[in-house]
């Protein structure tokens, strides 16, 4: 793997209102950008393709400039040779899945490889709407691969799929990971995705890159600070599901010895799911049997008070997780709030929001 | 029913001339109709405008402005007699031009739509895939676009098979030399000869439908 | 590959095949000759002799007469005008474009009542056509059509033409007025004699005495920059030799000039 070429961005890219502005480097094979709609991983991809030119900047793949605003560079999509892998698929609807395959490869003999990695030999005489969506997906990556590219650039490969589909695909990339040793630009809103397929992670919002490290770190890590900030909600929680039901519409999630129950979202059990509090949305009581419709109470511990000028702060330790709640100074008083005291926290289910999927 | 040899001459020639125009105007008309389709530069609306102008120009008016320019005494059949002796009005030639200029927007209409349809991001992907914007151009953006350009084509034609008023403006009906179908039945009506007139809508009926037959059994599967 | 390609080999063959069929570029003697559209029949039976006669082509321009001014004013090759009025040939000698010396007043016309020939309409004199048997009458609209505008002259002549007023009918060209009467939506129409010839469909009732209008003249005459001059002159002669009357007399003109 050493002498994967490194890819430099540096550069700016102004879109009516919104901004994209880069300055990072791609060190690992597969790093996967994360973000919300809107927060310009796509343009981000297209600049990189060529397809979109930056406004200023520079674009470096090893030691080849791609782009460079200075000397007047701008290598043309075709002679980029970066597969591109596309939400939607874009296969070309007259040609079959074989020709589809050929369109971009310079040398025939090789296809094999690609096709048995992506198992889809029986279906190269198809056309592309005699295609389910994960076949699609699938002759999309091989299409991207037969060109022989020397880097590939995956936008939301997987976002037009169902979870179940979804899950059998991913094998199939890590197979592609395996079998070439090329750098990965994968841009996805997925959290489990990011998971599954990231040697380095990059949070994106807003057209600017906000954080960026080894993915467990930056994404699981209690103080997941970057991605709190990015969607203004102070409690992020990354907990496995125990259980999942579509007819009573919950799903339930392992939070130490206790359980969360969330809304009904669309994942298998065991998979960790990220999801979202707002300080505000937590209530604190001081016995656990209270009659209320509130699904979801909590034991924990106070660990402080920040005594603000309009609320009090606290950080109530459930588990391992640190919960941020923000009470009212009247409540604090009444309810003689302090450190080390043992508190339940009370969660209206549909307060809980599942974040990206 | 007996059609006469000046039916048959005109007949021929209106086919003849259709089929040279569109030959003429069909390379011209996919530039045009990729251009106002598919690029943004500056003066794009005022082609456009150009293009179509003779869509909403009444043909009489197309053909007089034609005459004006190509006559010997204008800009451009001025210049062509100063140059090769020869007169490019009144001649089968003239009639090639108008019928073209007529039937132009049509063509390019046609073709617009039907590369309007084609998705840029499919062209985007090619563009990835290692193709230039020629190869773009004519593995998917033209393939993709068939419908369209295929009933361009077919309205473009028919419409050069019918075109009366810029033509009898600027090539004139002159039996056997430049009176197509449509000058021909312009006479026939003009002196009252029915008989002649029926014979003739009949037999450019029939052509257009051919024509169109002929296109949608050969490429419409 | 596929469905474009089989398309456009079509069309190339379709192509070739028919351009094989014309070359017009061969060099025999040619005359161009620009006429009113009314004049096609007669002129095309006497360009075929003059053809067995003299060897030469003739070609015709067939055309409304203003369309063949417009086209003459810019520059168009025509050795010999006949217009069916003498206002168009007035006009373009009045710019210099035609040898004046040249003109000959050829034929003559006249303008006829006509009706249906189902109609039990009686036309003894123009007065009759006031009587309420007749609720319309069709003419050529007086401004754009010329027969419409001797038809108003010839009305105004007689007193009629304020009287008449609420029942005309303005017809486009000659050929409209004429199918209004055909179609039996209106009772009469005012046309050119010429025009009443072709049609089985009506009868003529009245022909208007030739004082009460302009004469109806057809001019020819030869065009400036006509390079073969000679040869234009010797065609107008050949149109007013005498046994031409019969040809223009059976499409119902009358000849004046003869040689």
């Amino acid at each position: 793997m050493a002498g994967r070429p490194k890819i430099r961005l540096n550069f700016r890219k102004n879109l009516g209102d919104f901004t994209l502005t880069v300055d990072s480097s791609l060190e690992k094979q597969v790093s996967v950008f994360l973000g919300v709609s809107g927060s310009g991983k796509s343009t981000l991809l297209n600049c990189l393709s060529g397809t979109l030119s930056p406004d200023e900047g520079e674009i470096l793949f090893g030691d080849e400039f791609l782009y460079a605003s200075s000397s007047k560079i701008n290598l043309p999509p075709e002679k980029r040779r970066f597969g591109y892998v596309f939400q939607e698929g874009y296969l070309f609807p007259h040609l079959t899945v074989a020709q589809n395959i050929r369109y971009g490869q310079p040398n025939r003999r090789k296809s094999a490889a690609t096709i048995d990695v992506l198992e889809i030999a029986e279906l190269l005489q198809r056309y592309p709407k005699e295609l389910s969506g994960g076949q699609r997906q699938r002759v999309a990556i091989a299409r991207a691969l037969a060109m022989e590219p020397r880097m590939l650039l995956m936008d939301e490969p997987l976002a037009a799929l169902d979870s179940t589909l979804k899950d059998r695909i991913i094998p199939y990339l890590h197979h592609v990971k395996d079998a070439f040793d090329i750098p990965i630009l994968y841009v996805t809103h997925s959290f489990s995705e990011a998971m599954a397929l990231a040697d380095e992670a990059f949070l994106i919002a807003n057209g600017e890159i906000v954080a960026n490290g080894e993915p467990h770190r930056l994404l699981t890590a209690p103080s997941a600070m970057p991605i709190a900030q990015l969607t203004g909600v102070e409690n992020i929680l990354f907990l496995p599901v125990t259980l999942s039901d579509k007819t009573l519409g919950v799903t339930t999630l392992e939070i130490g010895e206790q359980s969360l129950i969330i809304p009904y979202t669309d994942v298998g059990v065991g998979e960790i799911v990220p999801v979202a509090i707002r300080a505000e949305d937590i209530m604190v009581s001081l016995e656990s049997n209270l009659p209320i419709s509130a699904r979801n109470v909590l034991h924990g511990r106070i660990q402080y008070l920040d005594i603000k000028s309009e609320r009090t702060w606290l950080s109530i330790l459930v588990e391992w997780h640190h919960l941020a709640v923000k009470i009212t100074h009247e409540a604090r008083e009444q309810m003689q709030l302090q450190e080390d005291l043992e508190v339940y926290c009370v969660v209206k289910a549909s307060a809980i929001n599942r974040l990206w999927d | 029913m007996r059609i006469t040899p000046a039916e048959v001459a005109a007949l021929s020639l209106s086919i003849k001339v259709a089929l040279l125009s569109l030959v003429i105007t069909f390379p011209l008309g996919l530039l045009v109709g990729w251009l106002l389709a598919k690029r943004t530069f500056t003066g794009k609306a005022l082609l456009h405008t150009f293009v179509m102008c003779p869509l909403v120009l009444p043909p009489i008016v197309s053909g007089y402005l034609l005459l004006i320019v190509l006559g010997k005494n204008g800009v451009i059949g001025g210049f062509i007699y100063s140059v090769f002796q020869r007169e490019i009005v009144f001649s089968q030639f003239a009639v090639v031009i108008a019928v073209s200029i007529i039937s132009f927007p049509l063509l390019v209409r046609g073709i617009m739509t039907g590369m309007e349809s084609v998705p840029v991001e499919l062209e985007n992907a090619a563009r990835t895939l290692g193709a230039s914007p020629f190869k773009v151009f004519w593995t998917i953006t033209f393939p993709l676009a068939y419908r369209g350009v295929i009933g361009g084509t077919i309205l473009g034609f028919s419409k050069s098979l019918g075109e009366f008023g810029a033509t009898i403006m600027v090539a004139g009906n002159i039996p056997g030399k430049t009176q197509t179908m449509a000058l021909a039945i312009f006479s026939a009506v003009h002196l009252g000869e029915d008989a002649s007139v029926y014979r003739l809508v009949l037999i450019s009926t029939v052509v257009a439908f051919v024509a169109l037959w002929f296109t949608e059994r050969f490429t419409l599967r | 590959m596929h469905r474009s390609v089989r398309f456009f080999v079509a069309i190339g063959f379709v192509f070739i095949v028919f351009s094989g069929c014309a070359t017009d570029r061969q060099k025999p003697r040619e005359l161009s000759v620009f006429a009113a559209i009314s004049l096609t029949d007669a002129l095309t039976e006497i360009g075929t002799t003059f053809t067995t006669e003299s060897g030469v082509r003739v070609f015709y321009n067939l055309a409304a007469s203003t369309t063949l001014q417009r086209q003459i004013e810019k520059g168009a090759p025509a050795d010999v005008f006949i217009s069916a009025s003498s206002r168009q040939v007035i006009a373009l000698e009045a710019d210099g474009l035609l040898e004046a010396e040249s003109r000959r007043n050829l034929l003559t016309n006249g303008l006829v009542v006509v009706s249906g020939d189902a109609a039990e309409v009686f036309v003894g004199a123009l007065d009759t056509l006031a009587a309420p048997e007749v609720s319309r009458i069709a003419i050529g609209h007086p401004s754009i059509v010329p027969a419409g505008a001797y038809a108003k002259e010839a009305l105004t002549h007689f007193g009629l033409w304020e009287t008449l007023n609420s029942k005309l009918i303005f017809g486009t060209d000659v050929r409209a007025t004429l199918a209004y009467v055909t179609s039996g939506n209106v009772d009469i129409a005012i046309v050119y004699k010429t025009d009443t010839i072709v049609s089985d469909a009506i009868k003529v009732l009245y022909h208007i005495p030739p004082e009460a209008y302009t004469p109806i003249i057809y001019p020819a005459v030869i065009v400036k920059n006509s390079p073969q001059k000679q040869l234009a002159r010797q065609f107008i002669t050949f149109l007013q030799s005498a046994e031409k009357r019969e040809i223009f007399e059976k499409h119902g003109f009358t000849v004046l000039a003869l040689k």
